[in-house]
């Protein structure tokens, strides 16, 4: 993905939050969307977990994109990658798939 | 500042604006869907009782202003075609709502929930409050979404307009339902005698409440981001201004 770039500042609490919200937001995500298919594919009856995990999906969102402002900031990135990462954790899946391309991105930079 | 940063700074506020707006529209939609049960419920027109005719005219669809209102309407119960509910809310949670149709002196009739039962497999014990002409004190409330194709036994899940046009004979069935302020339905002397209570309660949607507060939380982080961002840019505009 040439849209991510490797930092010009280093902040490893920072990053490594954004890595934990980035896993908690997808497998919530990934998790709802499940429910999604379930229920409305399937006719599955769904409880109140259901309900409670989209209202925590949507809180863990809020915290995701505040930990990828938090590494934008510390970190320097430029305004287009934090858009795309903070978009990424909404499409089930992407929000990890991206978090696993920068990281290694990182990682062949020398972080 | 240059033209092309002026263009882009014009920008950014326009999406800014426009992110927010629609952020902040969001959340208080939610609120609004928060406190709309409640609200229908304990009714938006909190004044004495008016006559039905005057907040629901006849052959019209209800009007959103009137969902709420306290009415006064008088009329003949139709015992023969009442009918249960499947379990909704009640003040002792959910419970199937017994429902009559009223048959007014102008020929037209309207659904009213004349109490709920802890028994719905015996209808049968409900007794006649039909035949006599009655003045009943109510709230009007809006019809549910039609129901789905063959959705009707053994209790009718959905209390729409639509669905009773078909079930009961009337020409003109009035648009929505009312909601007896006090329970009108009687039991039958024969044990086992079902249960009614006097009136439903709203409950606030707390799911609602978070959305709200969810779409809310990205209008501040857009604002955030914003500021930051038009910081950042006049931070390094002052650095590079003395080269």
């Amino acid at each position: 993905m040439g849209f991510l770039q490797a930092p010009r500042g280093r902040d490893a609490w920072a990053y490594g939050f954004y890595r934990v919200m980035a896993y908690v937001t997808g497998t919530a995500l990934a998790v709802m969307t499940a429910g999604l298919i379930a229920k409305y594919l399937f006719g599955a009856h769904v409880g109140g977990w259901y309900a409670a995990g989209w209202v925590f999906h949507g809180y863990a969102y809020v915290v995701y994109l505040a930990a990828v402002v938090r590494v934008t900031i510390r970190e320097r990135w430029p305004l287009n990658q934090m858009i795309t990462v903070g978009l990424a954790g909404t499409i089930p899946a992407l929000g990890v798939i991206v978090e696993r391309r920068l990281t290694a991105t990182r990682r062949r930079a020398g972080a | 500042m240059t033209a092309q940063r002026l263009r882009a700074l014009l920008g950014a506020v326009v999406l800014c604006a426009l992110l927010c707006s629609i952020f902040v529209f969001l959340g208080q939609w939610q609120w609004r869907v928060a406190f709309a049960d409640q609200q229908r419920l304990t009714g938006v027109v909190t004044s004495s009782a008016v006559p039905l005719n005057k907040v629901s005219p006849r052959e019209q669809w209800l009007p959103r202003t009137s969902i709420g209102a306290l009415v006064t309407v008088s009329g003949k119960f139709d015992d023969t075609h009442t009918f249960i509910t499947s379990p909704r809310p009640t003040s002792q949670g959910k419970l199937p709502w017994v429902v009559t149709p009223l048959q007014l002196p102008d020929g037209t009739a309207i659904a009213v929930v004349t109490g709920f039962t802890d028994m719905p497999g015996r209808i049968d014990r409900i007794t006649a409050i039909g035949g006599q002409e009655m003045t009943i004190t109510a709230r009007l409330q809006p019809s549910d979404d039609s129901p789905a194709i063959g959705n009707w036994q053994p209790a009718l899940s959905e209390l729409s307009t639509n669905a009773l046009v078909d079930r009961w004979p009337y020409p003109v069935l009035r648009d929505g339902y009312l909601i007896a302020t006090q329970s009108l339905t009687m039991s039958s002397t024969a044990a086992p005698t079902p249960r009614f209570t006097s009136a439903p309660s709203g409950s606030i949607g707390w799911r609602s409440i978070a959305y709200a507060f969810q779409w809310w939380s990205f209008a501040a982080f857009t604002l955030f981001v914003f500021f930051r961002q038009v910081a950042t840019r006049s931070y390094r505009d002052e650095v590079a201004a003395p080269q």
